[in-house]
C-alpha cells in the first residue's frame, strides 16, 4: 500500500477480509416466488387467506425467511415465517389477511419479502401487497309484489338465516342444472323455509332465483363475498349479475372467431322478457330495447352460451 | 319490442300460473322421454300379446341400429397440488384438470382427449412454447405430453375405472414450466373425439407471476486504502434471473460497520453497482451507474420475460482518512415487479 496509507478490508458478508484477499468465489445462492397476486378488498372484520411458494434456486439446501413492509404489515401474517427447502424444491407459505373490526377503512399497501436467511450477499424476492378496506356495508335488494327475478346479494348462508322476514318474501325459486326448478316456501305459522328438494337450504351471493313476494319493499342483506368467476355451460343459463354494472361488451369480451355468447335475455316489470344478441358478423350486441346494452348490478340474465365459458367480471 | 321466450322461461311462467316445481320436473320427464317410454311399453305389449297368441307366432330379424352420439364435455375443473378446486395455477408448481366426459355410447367410445392451455398472447393452433402454449394429450396408447413443453406426471393422471358407463371423469396431472406467461387471460380448450365427432369446450385460468435471482456469491471483499475508489475482488458478479412477467433488479445495503471500533462506518453512499467495469460514469457503456442506498433502488429495469444473466460491478469509495479495520454489512439484491 503506496503513501503510507494502509488497507482497510470490507467485507459483505460474515468471512473477514483482508488485504490482498484473493477473489472469494462461492457456490450461489439463489430464490424463486411464485404464487397468485396479492390485491384484495376486504370489508371490516373481514380475512382471507392466499399462499406463495418460495423456490430454493441454489445449489444446496437454504433456510429463507419471510417478511412484510409497508402499513400492510399489521394486518399480514405468514406462516411458516421461515422455512428450509432443499435445492431445486419448493415450499408453500400461507399468507393470512385479517381486518379488525374497527380498521380504518382506506388503503394499506407494503411488500411481502422473502430472502436467504443470513447476512453478506442477499438475494431477495418480493410481492407487492395491497389491501382496501371497507366498512363492513350491507346491500339493498329492491323487491317488487309478484314475482322478481334477482342476483342474491347477501351472504351465502342457510335460508333460514338469510332472508329476511315479515316484509313480505314467501317463495324463492331456483333453477337446476338440467332446467328444472325448485322451490322453497316461509312457512310463517313455524317460521321455517321449507322445500320439498332437500337440496334446495341456502342461497348463494350472487346467485340468480326468482323471489316471490305480497308487498314491495327493500330488502337489508350483509354484503356477501362475490364469486371471482361465473361459469356459463354450453346452452342456457340462469345467472346472476352482483358486480358493478357493464356493459354487454365488457362483459363478454369475445369476438367473430372465438365467440361463446350469443344472446342474453332480461326480465321486463311486466314479466315479458327482451333479449340483446350478439352478432359476430359485425362483432356487435344488439337489441330492440334500446336501454338493454349492460348488466346491472343486483340484476338476473337467462344467458344462452354456445360452449362452455368461464366469465370474469 | 319483447321477444320469443326461452323454453325455459315459458316453463316458469307455467308453473308460476299454478303448477307445482314438483309437477314441472315430471312434466319435463315426461316431455322429453316420455313418448320413448311409452312407445317402448307399447313395442313389448304387442310382441309380448304376439308370442302368446297360438298360431301368430312369427320369427323376425331383429337389427339393432345404434347411432353415434356425440361426446359431451360436462365439466372441466382445475385443482391446485391439494386437489382443491382453483381458478389459478403457479408456474413450475403440480395440478390437476379434471375433465368430465358424456358420451352416450359409453365411455368406450371416447378415442383421445386433448387439453391445449394458451396464453392471450397464443391461440389453439399456436406452436407449442413454454411461455404461451401447451398440449397433453390421452388416447389409447395413455398420456402424453403432446406440445413437449411442460410436465405431464403419468403416474397421477387416471382414467374413469368403468368404461361402460356413459360419464366419467379423466385426470390430467400437470405443470407448466416457470416462465409461462403470467396472465389472467390464459384459456384452456379441451378437445374430445369419438369415431366420428369432435366436441370441444372451454374455460379461463390464470397463471400467477414467477420471479427467480441467482448469485454466485455470498461474500463481497474489497480492500484498498482511503481515499481511493477500489473494486470487489469479485466482480464481475454474476447475477441469473428468470421471470415469467417483465421486472426490475434492485439493490440496497446497511451502514458497513468497524468490527474492532463501531464508531467508525461506511455508508450506503460510498458503494455504487454498476453493469460494466468502469467505475466512471464520463465512460458509460450500459445503464448508469447507482449509488446505493438503504432503501432499494434499482440498478436494471425493465428486465424481460424468460431467463437471463448480467455481469454487475460493485465498487466501494473508501473515505478519508479512515481507521484501518475491517467493516461489515449486508448488500440486497432485489427482483421485483
Amino acid at each position: 500500500m503506496g503513501g503510507g496509507r494502509r488497507a482497510v478490508g470490507i467485507a459483505v458478508g460474515l468471512v473477514m477480509a483482508l488485504a490482498g484477499l484473493g477473489c472469494l468465489y462461492v457456490m450461489g445462492t439463489g430464490i424463486g416466488l411464485s404464487g397468485p397476486e396479492q390485491d384484495f378488498s376486504l370489508r371490516q372484520g373481514e380475512t382471507a387467506t392466499s399462499h406463495l411458494i418460495v423456490w430454493n434456486e441454489g445449489s444446496g439446501a437454504e433456510t429463507f425467511s419471510a417478511t412484510v413492509t409497508g402499513n400492510v404489515s399489521a394486518l399480514v401474517t405468514i406462516s411458516p415465517g421461515s422455512l428450509s427447502v432443499g435445492a431445486g424444491a419448493s415450499g408453500r407459505v400461507t399468507v393470512s389477511y385479517s381486518v379488525p373490526s374497527d380498521q380504518e377503512p382506506g388503503s394499506y399497501s407494503g411488500r411481502i419479502w422473502v430472502s436467504v436467511s443470513g447476512s453478506g450477499v442477499v438475494p431477495s424476492v418480493s410481492r407487492a401487497v395491497s389491501i382496501v378496506v371497507t366498512g363492513a356495508s350491507t346491500k339493498q335488494m329492491p323487491i317488487r309484489k309478484g314475482l322478481n327475478l334477482a342476483s342474491w346479494m347477501g351472504p351465502t348462508g342457510t335460508l333460514d338465516s338469510s332472508v329476511p322476514r315479515g316484509q313480505g318474501l314467501y317463495k324463492i325459486w331456483k333453477r337446476k342444472s338440467d332446467g328444472t326448478y325448485v322451490s322453497s316456501q316461509f312457512y310463517a305459522e313455524s317460521g321455517v323455509w321449507w322445500s320439498s328438494d332437500q337440496s334446495f337450504t341456502t342461497l348463494e351471493t350472487g346467485r340468480a332465483y326468482f323471489f316471490e313476494s305480497t308487498a314491495d319493499a327493500t330488502l337489508q342483506v350483509a354484503a356477501g363475498t362475490l364469486p371471482s368467476s361465473i361459469h356459463l355451460s354450453a346452452g342456457l343459463n340462469l345467472v346472476g349479475w352482483p358486480y358493478a354494472s357493464k356493459s354487454l361488451e365488457q362483459v363478454f369480451p369475445q369476438g367473430p372467431q372465438n365467440y361463446a355468447v350469443t344472446k342474453v335475455w332480461r326480465r321486463l316489470p311486466n314479466g315479458s322478457y327482451s333479449f340483446a344478441q350478439y352478432y359476430p358478423e359485425s362483432n356487435v350486441w344488439w337489441s330492440s330495447d334500446a336501454g338493454f346494452v349492460s348488466l346491472e348490478t343486483g340484476c338476473a340474465y337467462f344467458i344462452e352460451a354456445t360452449r362452455g365459458v368461464d366469465i370474469v367480471p | 319490442m319483447t321477444s320469443p321466450l326461452p323454453e325455459e322461461i315459458l316453463k316458469m311462467q307455467g308453473s308460476y300460473c299454478g303448477l307445482h316445481d314438483e309437477e314441472w320436473g315430471f312434466v319435463k320427464r315426461v316431455g322429453r322421454r316420455g313418448c320413448m317410454v311409452v312407445a317402448l311399453c307399447w313395442t313389448l305389449w304387442l310382441s309380448m300379446l304376439g308370442s302368446l297368441t297360438p298360431g301368430k307366432g312369427e320369427e323376425i330379424p331383429v337389427v339393432a341400429y345404434i347411432g353415434n352420439a356425440e361426446p359431451q364435455i360436462l365439466g372441466i375443473q382445475v385443482l391446485d397440488e391439494s386437489a382443491k378446486p382453483t381458478n389459478s395455477i403457479d408456474p413450475g408448481s403440480g395440478f390437476f384438470l379434471d375433465i368430465l366426459v358424456r358420451d352416450n355410447n359409453t365411455l368406450a367410445d371416447v378415442a383421445r382427449i386433448r387439453a391445449i392451455l394458451y396464453s392471450p398472447s397464443s391461440s389453439p393452433g399456436g406452436a407449442n412454447s413454454e411461455q404461451d402454449h401447451y398440449t397433453f394429450r390421452w388416447d389409447s396408447s395413455g398420456f402424453a405430453n403432446e406440445g413437449g413443453v411442460g410436465s405431464i406426471t403419468v403416474p397421477q393422471c387416471s382414467v374413469p375405472s368403468d368404461r361402460t358407463v356413459a360419464q366419467g371423469t379423466w385426470r390430467f396431472a400437470l405443470k407448466l414450466s416457470k416462465n409461462a406467461r403470467q396472465s389472467a387471460g390464459w384459456t384452456i380448450l379441451v378437445r374430445v373425439e369419438d369415431e366420428a365427432n369432435l366436441t370441444q369446450s372451454s374455460r379461463a385460468l390464470e397463471v400467477t407471476s414467477f420471479v427467480s435471482l441467482t448469485i454466485d456469491a455470498s461474500q463481497i471483499t474489497f480492500s484498498g486504502s482511503p481515499g481511493q475508489v477500489v473494486a470487489a475482488n469479485q466482480n464481475p458478479i454474476l447475477v441469473n434471473y428468470a421471470s415469467n412477467h417483465i421486472v426490475n433488479l434492485a439493490c440496497s445495503c446497511t451502514q458497513f460497520i468497524g468490527v474492532l471500533d463501531s464508531h467508525f462506518v461506511i455508508d450506503p453512499s460510498s458503494f455504487s453497482v454498476d453493469d460494466d467495469p468502469v467505475h466512471s460514469q464520463a465512460q458509460e457503456t450500459g445503464q448508469a451507474e447507482v449509488t446505493l442506498s438503504t432503501q432499494r433502488l434499482d440498478i436494471l429495469v425493465g428486465l424481460p420475460i424468460g431467463t437471463g444473466s448480467r455481469n454487475l460491478y460493485v465498487f466501494v469509495s473508501i473515505p478519508e482518512p479512515f481507521l484501518d479495520q475491517d467493516y461489515r454489512g449486508t448488500m440486497n439484491f432485489e427482483l421485483s415487479s
